[in-house]
């Protein structure tokens, strides 16, 4: 499938090795923007996939919807990550995998920046102004993409709450990683703002924006084991329960 | 209902925009060669063309009037001016049969007897019985419509006679602004009339060069002559009383002729098809509505 | 959460979009007067996937805007195929049922079954019934007491206050959104295309048959295998719709019945005030929850000024932004549009 190009309307005058986004860092998303552009790859599989499961208990109508769609696959691709998402709409249960950018097998395709899908996801901006704009490019059934983007923007998502609520009562501790991590974006972001504005980044800046990438890079395993053990306690929970 | 007998063949308005001598010698021998039921007069499109009309109406309705041929005058698909809406007040004032192709015409009728063009949009039973309870003699239906949809409005459509077109550009859009005038960069305002300079409309292509639509002034048409010949007999079967000819620039009295043959049985329908191809040319022609596909498409394949 | 204006304090109702449920809870607390909305199925023109709302729904809804003294308007203004007026006729009771403030109709046998038989339910009459002169209005007020007419987006401000006095009706004009310069519910363009009718199945340009391909560096939308347009990188881009295709004409290409773009009335309200218009309407079923919000919040500030008897806001108006193809225009409200 050929995927149309997708061209951002104002490039970042600052690239850092690994992309940190530095707008409204203090919201949720600027967080998820942050884990979806520096987390370890196996970690967002499984975020994946704890997603899909909240969903039906925070929005039961809205995985009802999901899953009886026209069944597709549909790649989402952001353009600003190595790899891509697949989500199987139209069937039971619904399923969030992680997946090569050039993987086969879609029926349809989204792509646009981490940022962008993520002001998607949480109805923070219209999917036709994307368009309009060219910052957003779709590829093949485009009835699958419409009918995905209008059950979505049927209910107000916060992705972080997603993420947090199926930890059950651990999800109190996920909050306060949640927060601490929302800090560290905050940081960066700041440092990272501060480097726009002296348009001709030294050494010093560049070293400053190393020592960031560590700092974040070490909370972020801390993050991932601790939300593994997490994982696996709940699944052991919900097994007993069973 | 007449199953019975045969569709009458009628003429509908000229949509394009011929000059007057043009228009008088068209209808001057319609009226002397052609087997047509109804011819109707009138503009549809633009106002600024009723010059043009008005020039020999008076002639030409008595010739065709001396040829046994009813008159019917249409009016206007999109009426806004008060001039336009005088222009209706006297024409329903005359008394005159009108075909209505806005509401509004049907509003200053006050109940009189009219024909419901194929700019009212009749999609349905519930609508055809409104407008026949308040004089609509005659339904001219939409052209999108399928075959099984025409059926099921012929059914029990009564004393009310039911016409669709059967040959010619089918009309897919009508609007307030002037695409002829805008395709050579004027406005409708300032248009001279540049639509009087394609005689059978012109043509727009897709940016990869596919022939896809003709612009007739305000109006949007489909690029191939709508043709349904294939589809005559089941519409004979459901009760349709009037088939309508849209006026090309062709040999039109040769395409009704044709047509009349095929009603009556004296050709048939593929040989019906080859014979009009020798009248218009390389156009492709269209069915798909008809078929309840894309208008676009078309199929030779008599319908059941 | 904006208040909204009492009826007499105000100075032009605002009618706002919603596809679905949250984009409904968001125009409402954008500031909304009125919300409208369709059934999820072909009785309203704006039937994509996804969007639109269930019975169940549309009574959480209208219970959402009620509570806050605000309206819900329920679009059923596709025409039925016949033999198949069931579902027209349900979408009249269900919206009766559910306690909506009135129906939008356009075809004249629904408008006759709605007299009939929910005569309590008031009627507006739909933009698709093309009604765009003063006999129009005559025929829909006299034969089903229509309340309010919605004109089509092909008249000057000096023909809506024309009919405006001519009518004695409400009159609801566009003051946002995309522009279609056919006449509208009578465009069989789409259909011509794809084979779904926009005018009974109430899906223009559907999706199912709207592909995008990349080739040589642009961008090409299509419609029914047929190609409508093409955008260089970066060049904003317009709804798959036939009428913003671009089409060749005396050999040259060109946008040859309406450029991408949008119609923004926001700078020439007064002039609509003063013209005698009741209602502003703003396009968009289709569009987010985001959009509505930013649209609508947007008029409600612009609109409390004036009722405030203030100055048009600067600044306020520009809405590009939003805008298909990222530009604006006045439409047909300025004799130059035809």
């Amino acid at each position: 499938m050929t995927l149309t190009t997708v061209d951002g309307a104002h490039p970042a005058p600052l690239r850092p090795a690994t992309p940190i986004p530095t707008a409204d860092s203090r919201t949720p998303s600027a967080l998820l923007r942050l884990a979806a552009t520096a987390l370890p790859r196996a970690l967002i599989a499984r975020l994946a996939g704890i997603m899909v499961r909240s969903l039906g208990g925070s929005h039961p109508k809205l995985l009802r919807d999901l899953e009886h769609a026209a069944p597709a696959r549909i790649h989402v691709l952001p353009t600003d990550l190595p790899y891509g998402f697949a989500l199987d709409i139209g069937r039971m249960p619904l399923a969030l995998t992680v997946i090569e950018r050039d993987a086969g097998g879609s029926d349809a395709a989204v792509a646009a920046s981490v940022a962008t899908l993520i002001d998607l996801l949480e109805g923070r901006i219209d999917g036709d102004t994307l368009f309009f704009r060219r910052d957003l490019s779709i590829a093949g059934s485009t009835a699958a993409i419409v009918e995905l983007r209008n059950v979505l923007d049927r209910e107000e998502i916060a992705l972080s709450a997603e993420l947090a609520r199926p930890l059950g009562r651990f999800g109190r501790p996920a909050r306060g990683l949640a927060r601490r991590l929302d800090r560290l974006v905050e940081r960066a972001g700041a440092r990272v703002a501060a480097l726009h504005r002296t348009l001709h980044p030294s050494q010093d800046a560049d070293r400053d924006t190393a020592d960031l990438l560590d700092q974040c890079r070490t909370e972020i395993a801390a993050l991932t084991s601790r939300l593994g053990k997490l994982e696996a306690r709940q699944k052991r929970r919900d097994e007993a329960r069973a | 209902m007449n199953a019975v007998s045969p569709p009458r063949l009628t003429l509908g308005p000229l949509l394009l925009h011929w000059s007057a001598e043009k228009r008088r010698d068209f209808y001057y021998r319609i009226a002397d060669e052609a087997p047509i039921d109804t011819v109707y007069l009138g503009e549809v499109v633009c106002s600024k063309r009723e010059p043009a009309a008005a020039a020999y109406f008076d002639r030409v309705a008595a010739r065709l009037r001396a040829a046994g041929k009813r008159i019917v005058i249409s009016t206007l698909a999109l009426v806004t001016s008060k001039r336009e809406i005088g222009h209706i007040r006297e024409l329903a004032a005359a008394g005159a049969m009108l075909e209505a192709n806005d509401v509004a015409t049907v509003q200053l009728l006050a109940g009189a007897p009219y024909v419901a063009g194929p700019h009212i949009n009749v999609f349905n039973e519930g609508t055809r019985d409104f407008l026949a309870r308040r004089g609509a003699a005659r339904i001219v239906l939409p052209v999108e419509l399928s075959t099984a949809s025409i059926r099921l409005i012929a059914r029990g459509a009564g004393a009310t006679e039911i016409e669709i077109q059967a040959f010619g550009r089918q009309t897919l859009s009508v609007a307030m602004r002037c695409y002829h005038a805008r395709s050579h960069n004027l406005t409708k305002d300032h248009c001279q009339i540049v639509c009087g300079l394609d005689a059978d409309g012109l043509t727009a292509s897709t940016i990869d060069g596919r022939e896809v639509l003709k612009i007739n002034g305000t109006q949007t048409q489909t690029f191939e002559y709508g043709v349904l010949l294939p589809q005559l007999a089941s519409l004979r079967d459901a009760g349709v009383t009037h088939l309508r000819l849209a006026p090309q620039d062709i040999d039109m009295v040769r395409v009704a002729d044709l047509y009349a043959r095929t009603l009556t049985g004296a050709v048939a329908a593929d040989e019906a098809l080859a014979e009009l191809r020798l009248v218009t040319g390389d156009v492709p022609y269209a069915n798909g509505f008809a078929l309840g596909r894309a208008g676009a498409a078309w199929s030779a394949v008599p319908t059941a | 959460m904006t208040a909204a204006t009492r009826p007499s304090d105000r100075y032009l109702e605002l009618v706002c979009p919603a596809g679905t449920p949250a984009a409904l809870r968001a125009a409402v607390d954008a500031g909304a007067d009125t919300v409208y909305c369709g059934f999820r199925d072909c009785t309203n023109a704006r039937n994509y996937p996804g969007l639109n709302f269930d019975v169940d729904e549309l009574r959480e809804g209208v219970a959402y805007a009620h509570a806050r003294d605000r309206r819900v308007l329920v679009a059923i203004n596709t025409f039925p195929r016949a033999g198949d007026a069931g579902p027209w006729h349900r979408a009249v009771d269900q919206a009766a049922a559910a306690g909506a403030d009135a129906v939008i109709l356009a075809d004249i046998g629904v408008l006759d079954y709605a007299t009939r038989r929910q005569p309590g339910l008031r009627r507006h009459l739909s933009v698709q019934a093309s009604a765009a002169n003063g006999p129009s209005l005559a025929f829909y007020r006299e034969h089903f007491d229509v309340k309010r007419v919605v004109l089509p987006r092909v008249l000057s401000v000096a023909d809506v206050a024309q009919i405006v006095a001519e009518s004695r009706l409400e009159i609801e004009v566009f003051a946002f959104g995309s522009v279609g310069p056919m006449s509208e519910g009578r465009c069989f363009l789409s259909s011509y295309f794809t084979g779904l009718s926009p005018t009974s199945e109430g899906a223009c340009a559907p999706a199912s048959h709207v592909e995008y391909l990349e080739r040589d560096g642009r961008m090409f939308s299509t419609l029914g295998k047929v190609t409508l347009n093409s955008f260089a990188r970066g060049e904003p881009a317009a709804y798959p719709t036939p009428c913003k295709g671009r089409y060749v004409t005396h050999g040259r290409a060109s946008y040859l019945f309406e450029e991408p773009v949008a119609l923004n009335a926001i700078s020439i309200l007064p002039e609509l005030k003063a013209a005698g218009v009741t209602a502003l309407k703003i396009e968009g079923r289709q569009r987010s929850r985001a959009y509505v919000a930013q649209i609508v919040g947007r008029f409600r500030d612009v609109l409390d000024a004036l009722a405030r008897g203030d100055a048009m806001p600067q600044g306020l108006g520009d809405l590009k932004g939003e805008a298909e193809g990222g530009r604006e225009t006045f439409g047909a409200y300025h004799k130059g549009w035809r």
